[in-house]
């Protein structure tokens, strides 16, 4: 008996003795902040965490385009009814049960989140002070920066917090002012970005966010500080010292232009053609760009040149935000970017380049054709096409804008500015009418010049989805919505009556498919269009008519203007009438309310601390 | 008495005589009433260690000293006997069934005991019963069968999971899954035990039983015990069954004319015009055509995918034998299910090997070897899979004029995002099924040893260590009509391989103790400790770019043929435990029973400083029928109350949930370079909390067990309530903290319930007898206390997000759980509720005072006559989420249970068992989402919206009518909503969707024939039976959908919270079995 007792004395004493060691597991699987942050390797992919928040469908399909319409530039197609998708989104009646709304909120603080433990870290490592690590903070500050940015535009006064969520933090953050917002966002880049690498010193290049772009960066978010924006009360304010930001913009512009300055690429097409060739060029337009591989991303799928699916190998796109027809006929007709910018022809299922409708004016800047490895008769998504986030002629034309404000009226480095983008825009041989007296007939006012530079940046940046961005700092949307609506309708009424300021415009079309209309065939010039930008003064000779076999050459009619008409109502057309539908001031004078609704599950998961009062939803 | 007196002075004279001669005794022990032969009976002579059992043919030789002396026969399942011994060396015994089964022994945590003995709530089913009902499945053979356990299968497809749960179970987020043990050692699930290896299942339902579990027992225990091998000849028995299945019930849905016709009046609503009719004309051709389709017999899609007849079959081969010290027992399973869905089925090889030895009469060892191979084919209909059930309802019967013409599908207008319902839409689901190809593999192999030492009579000691290695192999096989193929493949194949490995230790020493008591007394200690660690690892490989036309086989056969995509491999660290426990068991004049128990469990699960859990608990029992004064009322056999109190824990989270830590991956990750950039994401998605602490179940129950009429009629009643505190929760917290959860403790809930068991022979002559047995249960759930916020909403998702108002169920404190919540149906507007139509701008201006549903109800007709309407619960006129909705109802059953009877005459054995649940509610997804075209392109409905039924706006002529008097002449007999009522991807929950959950189901039933002794031992077999059985025989219930008791969902985290919602999952079959079962 005695010895038994000894036993089991002994025993759960061994036991004892090793029962807290024994009961700590870790795994070699599983590292905490401190490994991760302690080399350069492992502290790239701590902050490669904050980039895979791009290639989610919060991203790829929502904040970046859909989130964007309807603007004066861009709009997606909108129903007879709200219908609890993205096209209330476009038509300005978002309600507080749109899942996207959740989806691209969420994956906006999950970003944030993750890019505050990058930062921590990074601050934290013994090795912060080496060059590659100070690069690393400057892209995790500048993604942080970034994604606080979108949610500022689309939900305004947002919680803000600049440290990570720990378990015993308190989650309950109210909104903060986005003055207060941007003023730290922008002193803390300012503060990381003379630490940050080129992209040309950087692997990737501008697949990862540099020095450049965190300079463009410091501008935008500065142009927003020192920009209007709705306040819940429905009125859109400016703060007193916009001017101090609009200097910072300034000198971040002014500072990029002197420091990596670069040619524009003398082809607009070929900066976009990169793109869906997965080129990824140096020094060039674009300053950063979301990389995505080939399987992820929907940049040419549901944003980009319209592509049916048959039995070819490059399977279907089309574009869930068009550009509208009062845009497209903004353009110069000798703009070069016109073409490029709009698509009124898509591929069909055999790849025959086919004319679209009027109000299916597509984004063409992308194009699923022009994939190196095409994706499968049936694919859709991941087509590996990037996404420009930010441009070089952006900062010209922030520079250019800014330096007007500032100057009250252009100065010689604005006025080169704006003329390097159209010089680049129209070709050599109209660069005295287009580029030389154009600028000289826009410098004479502050005004004039700023009017310029918001319809430049329309022109320049068409279907890359800034536009709402530009028109809510600018004070302008409800102005742009207005006068789309109003242009719209006037040109309807004058397809249909003949008669009017638009009347010149084609209310018809003819064309006619080019002998080769293929895909191998140059884009644009597989249908000849007689009449294109103008009302044909002449009908031409049309194809079988009035008989079959008359004239097989002959052209094929279809509806322009005459088609944004409904004869059955009668007057402007169901597309002029729902795409902008929130927004119902024909003066223009309203704001639009551009600021969406907390997602009912945000708000109640806030416990309270957050609402949807203002901006009239509650 | 007196015959015993008589025995014991012949005896005495006779052993007078033969003092101190060792002789032979021979016997047989036979059945009392049947006199079938007894196999495995212990013989012992009383008082000494002299024992042997009996052999094969129920046998057995004794060898004793002396003539004097009295044998103890005990059998499981039949009363103790003494004989005395007398001159007579060749005795029959005659065993008499215990049919109280006060006898009966039940296995307790750690130990056993007889069920008189007891002072908790225990509920138990013997293998016996279960052979009865051949089943794959041991969950299937439980459903009912114990009051206050319910089981409900996931869905019908082979190898669904199977979610038992324990009076209601405690946690409100956490898993509820009692725990199971099997031959003493805890597993994962029961799923991998072949229900023919069964020795017994015994569930303990109270804490004051399963506290000696500690940690994890807050949810019930599970206990199997497996067949343990019997000295003697050797038994070799063969069961086996081949099952024919079917597809019990099929919804009605629209005939292809009906189809194209409201396909027809869909096109013309949105206007002769629109692309949608263009197409319509184009694919289906004018109005006047579609009388043909009369004549055009569709495609029957619930019958395509699961409808063809399939085969299962089992056979199970056992064998046991060995002498007295040295006992071994086999036990293999072969099974082969086939689902009823195409491509899908389950593949089971088990073996149980068992040997007992006794190296000494102290010391005793056992020894035994599990392995499971179980392949699972099919990626079902629920989860990641592609094909739905819905498919089987929404896919067009007819394709139009593509019956008879080459048409290209690709030509269809449709909307950009609803593409991949589009292209489902062209997909033949049972081409889809092919392609969405899946395999599981499990294979898990356990070995368990335990050595028991008893150096002194009343001290005996254990220890047992237990390794089970688990390997799962996971292959999924994406084709290129698969929207994975088509979205991240460039319409190639994709496959991903994974394959895990587990290992898991358990160590466990017990001493027990039995103190010398007075002759009244008696104590029994248990002293244990015991220690888990688990480990694995896990690789996953997933690879792209095959070549279109490699099939599954190949693909996984060669991997490197495709274009690596992402490989992953992780060291899984588990979660480590160390407990220490006691019990004392005092008993007092054999009537006044204490259990007292206490564990410690730490666990590797919370941080340090949090990870002792202490749980206590005591229960106490009062056999009254052993009073003089309840003897002399003659009317108790038996009757014993009991009381119990204890607390039990839950630990059942994450792993590092407490900690952050961070793991590599490669999923959708950043594509600089063109290249998967992988990066390091949380090991855990919710926000780590340092506080976690156990939750805590208390549990109080009493209990009655009585006995009537020499215990032919005996039953148990108990009352309970549970209470869980600090219970761990996943919280939403604010997603601007980054996180969408985290893991808290906190809030109370508590299940008060009552459960009702009754077994008892009805009928009992010589040839004829039978028995039955009925359970009731009750369970409540109540809400005690939530997080602050007294009201917390849930959704359920089965729509995803598309869902209007998607937050459909509701949590408050004070309530139950399962509150569904939603708008109140109020039929469909009529003309009258309108004031007029404007034919030029095509507006139906509505009433003054009649509510307008309009941007809830938001489909393609607007707000028109015909439209579903909706209750205005605070009359202001509009329909919104905020107001004018409200709890519609609750998905917990007001009781619940079963009953079986069982006969036998003669030869021939009848046993059939029948369980209801009533009074609860489901939430019927497919009477919203099969009544309206919900994400579907030419897809189909159900015939509940047929041409006769629905508010139709088409008239004979295939015109569309608008007006409202001649669309109030149309509709007089219009019982149901346009089902356009509501946008195409915003179904609208109304309590129209919530049924009557109740039923009443006959389980199963089972014809046997015994053949006749006389023929089967001619050719040496001691016994063959035949039996054929129905399962799922039929069913009674109201409910519309597939079945009131199939339940799955999609979003695993929020299943516990939104209970009864019925999501059109793979539903149960029907089946039919012939079996045979011979003993050699």
């Amino acid at each position: 008996m005695k010895y038994l007792k000894l036993i089991a004395v002994a025993g759960t004493l061994i036991v004892l003795a090793s029962c807290q060691k024994f009961l700590d597991t870790d795994s070699p699987s599983s590292f905490n902040q401190e490994y991760i942050f302690a080399t350069e390797s492992d502290a790239s992919k701590g902050v490669y965490s904050v980039y895979a928040l791009f290639n989610q469908d919060a991203f790829t399909s929502r904040l970046s385009n859909i989130f964007t319409g309807n603007t004066d530039v861009e709009a997606g197609g909108v129903g007879a009814k709200p219908d609890n998708s993205r096209r209330d989104i476009f038509s300005f009646e978002v309600t507080d049960a749109n899942g996207d709304l959740r989806t691209v909120w969420n994956n906006a603080y999950n970003a944030i989140n993750k890019a505050n433990l990058c930062v921590e870290g990074i601050e934290k490592s013994p090795i912060a002070s080496n060059p590659e690590m100070k690069q690393l903070l400057g892209e995790a500050k500048a993604l942080r920066a970034l994604w606080y940015y979108w949610l500022m535009n689309h939900w305004g006064d947002v919680p803000f917090t600049m440290t990570p969520t720990r378990g015993g933090d308190n989650l309950y953050l109210p909104r903060t002012g986005r003055d207060t917002i941007l003023t730290a966002l922008i002193n803390d880049l300012i503060a990381v970005e003379p630490g940050m690498k080129p992209s040309g010193q950087i692997s990737y290049g501008v697949e990862r966010v540099n020095r450049e772009f965190v300079m463009g960066l410091i501008a935008r978010l500065s142009l927003m500080r020192g920009g209007y924006w709705l306040y819940p009360d429905m009125v859109m304010r400016r703060k007193e010292d916009y001017k101090d930001y609009y200097q910072i913009a300034r000198d971040y512009c002014d500072k990029l232009v002197k420091t990596y300055d670069r040619p524009l690429n003398p082809s607009f097409a070929r900066v976009f053609e990169n793109e869906s060739k997965w080129i990824v060029p140096a020094n060039d337009d674009v300053l950063f760009e979301v990389a995505f591989q080939p399987g992820a991303g929907d940049v040419g799928w549901c944003l980009g040149m319209r592509v049916d699916a048959g039995t070819h190998p490059y399977g279907s796109g089309s574009a869930y935000i068009g550009l509208t027809p009062s845009y497209y006929h903004s353009f110069d007709t000798l703009d070069t970017r016109l073409p490029v910018t709009c698509t009124i022809i898509y591929f069909d299922t055999n790849l025959q380049q086919t004319p679209g409708a009027v109000t299916a004016i597509g984004p063409g800047k992308w194009n699923r054709l022009l994939m190196p490895t095409p994706s499968g008769p049936q694919s859709a998504k991941g087509t590996g096409i990037n996404w420009p986030l930010m441009r070089y002629s952006d900062v010209l034309l922030m520079l250019a804008e800014s330096d007007n404000e500032l100057n009250n009226g252009p100065t010689a480095d604005a006025i080169n500015a704006l003329k390097r983008v159209r010089e680049r825009a129209f070709p050599a041989a109209s660069h005295a009418e287009k580029v030389t007296n154009y600028i000289a007939g826009v410098s004479g006012s502050k005004e004039a010049f700023f009017n310029a530079i918001v319809n430049e940046r329309a022109w320049e940046f068409g279907g890359e989805c800034i536009r709402k961005y530009d028109l809510a700092r600018w004070n302008l949307f409800g102005k742009k919505v207005a006068e789309t609506r109003k242009t719209l309708s006037a040109m309807a009424e004058d397809a249909n009556s003949g008669v009017g300021q638009y009347s010149e415009l084609p209310d018809v079309v003819y064309y006619k498919f080019a002998e080769d209309n293929t895909k191998a065939y140059p884009f644009n010039k597989g249908v000849i269009f007689y009449n294109r930008y103008a009302k044909a003064a002449v009908v031409p000779p049309l194809k079988d008519s009035p008989n079959k076999g008359d004239n097989p050459n002959g052209y094929i009619r279809m509806n322009w203007l005459k088609g944004l008409y409904d004869t059955k109502i009668p007057g402007p057309g169901s597309y002029i009438t729902t795409s902008w539908r929130g927004y119902t001031d024909d003066t223009g004078m309203a704001p639009v309310r551009y600021i969406f609704p907390l997602h009912s599950s945000t708000v109640s998961a806030s416990l309270g601390t957050l609402n949807n009062r203002g901006y009239g939803y509650q | 008495m007196l015959k015993k007196v008589l025995l014991l002075l012949i005896l005495f004279n006779v052993s007078a005589v033969c003092l101190a001669q060792n002789r032979q005794i021979s016997g047989k022990v036979i059945d009392e009433q049947s006199g079938e032969t007894l196999i495995g009976v212990s013989v012992r002579l009383k008082g000494t260690a002299v024992a042997t059992q009996t052999n094969v043919n129920g046998e057995f030789k004794l060898s004793v000293p002396g003539n004097a002396g009295t044998l103890v026969i005990s059998y499981l399942g039949y009363h103790n006997k003494e004989v005395s011994l007398s001159s007579e060396s060749a005795l029959t015994i005659r065993l008499k069934p215990s049919v109280s089964a006060l006898d009966e022994v039940v296995v307790i945590g750690y130990g056993t005991a007889t069920r008189k003995d007891l002072a908790g709530s225990v509920g138990s089913i013997k293998g016996k019963e279960i052979e009865k009902t051949p089943v794959t499945n041991i969950a299937e053979a439980l459903t009912g069968r114990i009051a206050g356990v319910q089981v409900t299968t996931l869905d019908g497809a082979p190898g669904a999971d199977v979610v038992i749960r324990v009076r209601g179970g405690n946690s409100i987020t956490q898993d509820n899954s009692p725990l199971y043990i099997v031959d003493g050692f805890i597993v994962d699930n029961i799923n991998n035990i072949a229900t023919t290896d069964i020795e017994s299942i015994d569930i303990l339902k109270d804490a004051s039983s399963t506290a000696i579990y500690g940690a994890r027992g807050a949810n019930g225990v599970v206990i199997v015990t497996t067949r343990s091998p019997k000295a003697g000849k050797t038994s070799i028995s063969y069961n086996g069954y081949g099952q024919g299945k079917n597809f019990p019930r099929k919804l009605d849905v629209m005939s292809p004319y009906e189809f194209a016709l409201a396909q027809y009046e869909y096109a013309m609503i949105r206007g002769a015009n629109s692309s949608e009719f263009t197409n319509f004309t184009k694919y289906f051709g004018v109005y006047d055509d579609l009388e043909l389709y009369k004549y055009q017999e569709g495609t029957d899609w619930q019958d395509e995918l699961f409808g063809r007849p399939v085969m299962s079959q089992q056979h199970n081969f056992s064998l046991t034998g060995g002498t007295e010290k040295t006992r071994l027992g086999f036990n293999g399973t072969y099974n082969k299910d086939e689902g009823l869905m195409t491509g899908s089925g389950s593949e089971r090889l088990y073996f149980n090997f068992k040997l007992d030895h006794d190296i000494s009469a102290k010391l005793k060892m056992n020894l035994a070897a599990r392995y499971s191979n179980n392949i699972i084919d099919g990626a079902g209909t629920s989860g990641g899979s592609s094909v739905r059930v819905a498919d089987g309802i929404q896919t067009r019967p007819i394709n139009g004029l593509a019956d008879q013409i080459v048409i290209n599908p690709n030509d269809i207008n449709v909307g950009d995002d609803d593409y991949e319902e589009f292209i489902k839409g062209i997909v033949n689901p049972i081409e889809l099924t092919v392609q969405d190809y899946r395999k599981r593999i499990n294979r898990d192999f356990s070995i368990n040893g335990a050595l028991g030492y008893t150096p002194i009579k009343a001290l005996s000691l254990r220890s047992e260590l237990a390794v089970t290695l688990r390997n799962a192999e996971g292959k999924r096989y994406y084709g290129p009509l698969t929207g994975t193929s088509r979205d991240q493949g460039n319409n190639l194949p994709l496959g991903e391989i994974e394959t895990s490995d587990g290992n898991t230790y358990r160590w466990v020493n017990t001493l027990n103790y039995r103190l010398k008591g007075t002759k009244n007394s008696k104590t029994n200690f248990l002293l244990g400790q015991e220690l888990n660690t688990t480990s694995g690892s896990r690789t996953f490989n997933r690879a792209k770019y095959f070549d279109a036309n490699l099939g599954p086989e190949k693909l996984f056969a060669n991997m490197a043929l495709g274009t690596s995509d992402r490989l992953e491999t992780t060291e899984i660290r588990g979660e480590d435990m160390l407990s220490f426990f006691g019990r004392v068991n005092y008993t007092y004049k054999d009537r006044y029973i204490l259990y007292a128990t206490l564990r410690a469990d730490g666990s590797s699960k919370f941080s340090p400083g949090h990870r002792w859990g202490y749980f206590p608990a005591a229960s106490v029992a009062w056999r009254a029928s052993d009073e003089e004064f309840i003897k002399r009322i003659n009317v108790f056999s038996d009757l014993k109350v009991r009381a119990s109190y204890g607390q039990a824990g839950n630990n059942r989270i994450a792993n590092d949930a407490w900690r952050f830590l961070f793991q590599p991956t490669a999923n959708r990750p950043y594509g600089a370079g063109g290249l998967n950039q992988t990066y390091y994401t949380f090991v855990n998605g919710s926000l780590p909390n340092p506080n976690l602490k156990w939750e805590t179940t208390i549990s109080r129950n009493i209990g009655l067990d009585f006995g009537f009429f020499k215990n032919r009629l005996s039953g148990t009643l108990d009352l309970y309530k549970n209470t869980t505190k600090d219970l761990l929760v996943n919280n939403d917290i604010p997603p601007q903290t980054g996180f969408t959860s985290q893991l808290i403790n906190i809030g109370q809930t508590s299940n008060k319930g009552a459960e009702l068991s009754l077994t008892g022979v009805i009928f009992e002559k010589k040839a004829f007898r039978l028995s039955g047995s009925f359970n009731i249960g009750r369970n409540m759930p109540k809400i005690d206390k939530l997080d602050g916020n007294d009201i917390r909403a849930v959704n359920s998702s089965w729509a995803g997000t598309d869902l209007k108002t998607a937050d459909d169920f509701r949590l408050i404190a004070g309530r139950t759980i399962g509150l569904m919540y939603g708008y109140v149906s109020d039929g469909f507007y009529t003309s009258n509720d309108f004031e007029s139509y404007d034919p030029v701008t095509r507006v139906y201006k509505l009433k003054a005072g009649v509510p307008t549903s309009e941007g809830t109800v938001a489909g393609v007709i607007g707000i028109r006559p015909g439209t579903m309407k909706l209750k205005d619960l605070n009359g202001d006129g509009v329909i919104t989420a905020d107001m004018d909705r409200q709890i519609l109802g609750s998905a917990i059953p007001k009781h619940s249970g079963g009953f079986g009877l069982n006969a036998s005459y003669k030869a021939f054995d009848v046993s059939t068992f029948f369980n209801w649940v009533y009074g609860n509610k489901i939430y019927n997804t497919g009477r919203i989402q099969f009544n309206m075209y919900y994400r579907s392109t030419y897809g189909n409905m159900l015939n509940t919206v047929n041409y006769e039924n629905r508010f139709k706006y088409i008239d004979a002529n295939g015109a569309l009518v608008t007006g409202l008097d001649e669309l109030a002449a149309l509709n007089q007999n219009a019982t149901i909503w346009s089902p356009f009522s509501m946008g195409a991807a915003s179904p609208v929950f109304t309590d129209d969707a919530v049924e009557d959950g109740s039923f009443f189901r006959m389980t199963f039933a089972t014809l046997g024939y015994t053949l006749p002794k006389v023929i089967t031992s001619k050719v040496g077999i001691s016994s063959v039976r035949i039996y054929g059985t129905v399962y799922n025989a039929f069913l009674l219930t109201k409910y519309r959908g597939y079945d009131p008791e199939v339940t799955a969902t999609r979003s695993g985290t929020y299943q516990a919270l939104t209970p009864g919602v019925d999501f059109s999952a793979y539903p149960k079959s029907r089946t039919f079995t012939l079996g045979l079962n011979v003993n050699l």
